[in-house]
């Protein structure tokens, strides 16, 4: 560096003005100065810049994704990539949003290093999403899940391999969410944790949503006939999947369930289909679903009321569990 | 930039009128006050221009200073470079009853006076000026790495702030071992 370069004592500044400052900075320059000493570190967290999350996504390569108005994407070839390509994402409306970057800060650090990092500058107890999509580039999935403790949701995609598939639900549990875009066989023993969301394409079977002790529900099946969901309601009436919210099952193709055949021999109300309500989704308050009409049963015991309802051209199947 | 008055100009021109109401209503006299800095150099800065520090504005309204009392007691800003003060000072009165632009092309250049500019601005709490400096801080490392972040941020590296560190511990220690040994002369 010559010596016309102007030199300037940021850390002299009061800290709130070295705030400031740093906000008005590029996510690009927040990073490379969160690196340049230990204390910067901690000035960055402190700006709490309020990402949506930080994800890891695993396929013939891993990345690490901070995910907000501004995006970064560290690609690394392996655990021990010590020179990951960096890729920073401008908000919408930015005419050089997509800004790639060839100059990587490198600091030496492997992919652990890199997470810790990310993590502790941006405030984040836990990773969000980690996404597994394809045949992952590691060989050892059990390296990889030393170099991290919690995560929210974990994320299978129908590009994976069954093999590992399983290996992954057996590697890694999330904290929330499992969402399964496959249908892979035998993994009862791993959808039976108490997960907040469940989300699946599976041949659904009634055992296996019986097990299920998830808040919410969400299954993509090619079939689950009037009769299993007749006696699941039943079954749920007499106490089973208690902490149930709310289950949406979708079907490939429109279903042929009647309602009266959903509903056999179990007590229920119609409401009228001007009755308009409004079911919070508790996992986003901000998310409310509108139920037109439908049909409620009470849960004996407690008395809990769902309603249920059969929409989306006969592709859906869903019920809401009121709060009490 | 249409007015461009000096807070060292002694004639008050008349506030330009834009609305209609305003038009109409009597000339209202500006009001003028005084401020000096380290080197004791009064400048004459109007209300209006004044309105941008929050300290300032707060000190008239909370002491209720009138104008001739201000004249005779211009506020001391014994900590601000007189340059410095004057470049505040032309900063507010370019910007009096303006909305500020989201790019202010009209900050001192010298990187060496923004260090300074910085601490005055944001004692005398002018927001939107505080704003653009701090713009400028951040553009000194646009695109620079984080090498060139500590050079030019003057950061020190962990290693020589360990060093440091270890330093003022070895300062302290020998300074409570001489307090400790004056102490005990003291006792005999």
């Amino acid at each position: 560096m010559d010596a016309i370069v102007p030199r300037f004592p940021f850390l002299r500044l009061p800290e709130d003005v070295r705030m400031r400052a740093v906000r008005q900075m590029s996510m690009m320059e927040i990073l490379n100065f969160s690196l340049s000493y230990k204390q910067t570190k901690s000035t960055v967290r402190k700006l709490n810049l309020g990402i949506d999350g930080i994800d890891v996504h695993i396929n013939e390569q891993m990345q690490i994704m901070v995910d907000g108005n501004q995006k970064v994407v560290l690609t690394f070839r392996g655990l021990e990539d010590i020179a990951p390509k960096a890729e920073f994402r401008r908000p919408y409306g930015d005419q050089n949003r997509f800004d790639f970057s060839q100059f990587v800060p490198n600091p030496g650090f492997c992919f652990k290093h890199w997470l810790n990092h990310l993590l502790y500058i941006f405030n984040q107890h836990q990773i969000r999403n980690i996404v597994f999509d394809g045949v992952p580039c590691i060989q050892r999935l059990l390296n990889f899940r030393r170099t991290f403790d919690k995560f929210q949701s974990l994320l299978i995609l129908a590009s994976c391999p069954d093999h590992v598939a399983k290996e992954v639900l057996s590697k890694f549990r999330p904290e929330n969410t499992l969402f399964i875009n496959e249908d892979v066989p035998d993994i009862d023993e791993y959808i039976t944790s108490n997960l907040d969301t469940i989300c699946m394409k599976s041949l659904l079977k009634l055992d296996q949503l019986l097990i299920m002790n998830s808040t919410f529900i969400s299954i993509y099946t090619p079939q689950f006939s009037s009769r299993d969901i007749n006696r699941f309601l039943k079954l749920w009436m007499a106490g089973s999947n208690r902490t149930l919210a709310m289950l949406c099952i979708r079907f490939e193709i429109p279903t042929d369930s009647k309602m009266n055949q959903v509903v056999k021999g179990i007590s229920h109300e119609k409401v009228p289909d001007d009755v308009r309500r409004t079911f919070t989704d508790s996992r986003n308050k901000a998310l409310n679903w509108i139920v037109n009409g439908g049909i409620d049963i009470r849960r004996r015991g407690d008395g809990a009321i769902a309603t249920i309802e059969i929409a989306g051209n006969n592709r859906d199947f869903n019920m809401f569990v009121w709060p009490s | 930039m249409s007015s461009t008055e000096q807070g060292t100009s002694s004639a008050a021109p008349a506030e330009p009128t834009t609305a209609p109401e305003s038009a109409a209503a009597p000339e209202v006299p500006e009001s003028f006050y005084y401020v000096h800095g380290k080197d004791k150099v009064v400048h004459k800065v109007s209300a209006g221009a004044l309105q941008h520090s929050a300290l300032i504005h707060g000190m008239i309204s909370n002491l209720g200073y009138t104008e001739e009392q201000a004249k005779a007691n211009p506020f001391p800003f014994e900590n601000i470079d007189g340059d410095i003060l004057q470049m505040v000072v032309d900063w507010c009165n370019q910007h009096k009853g303006k909305p500020t632009p989201p790019e202010d092309t009209n900050l001192p250049k010298q990187k060496e006076k923004l260090f300074d500019l910085v601490l005055a601005v944001n004692y005398l709490e002018i927001k939107e000026l505080l704003t653009y400096c701090c713009k400028q801080v951040a553009m000194m490392v646009k695109g620079k790495s984080p090498e060139e972040i500590r050079e030019i941020w003057m950061i020190p590296t962990d290693a020589e702030d360990e060093a440091a560190e270890k330093e003022a511990k070895k300062r302290a220690g020998k300074e409570a071992a001489g307090e400790t040994a004056a102490a005990a002369g003291d006792a005999k």
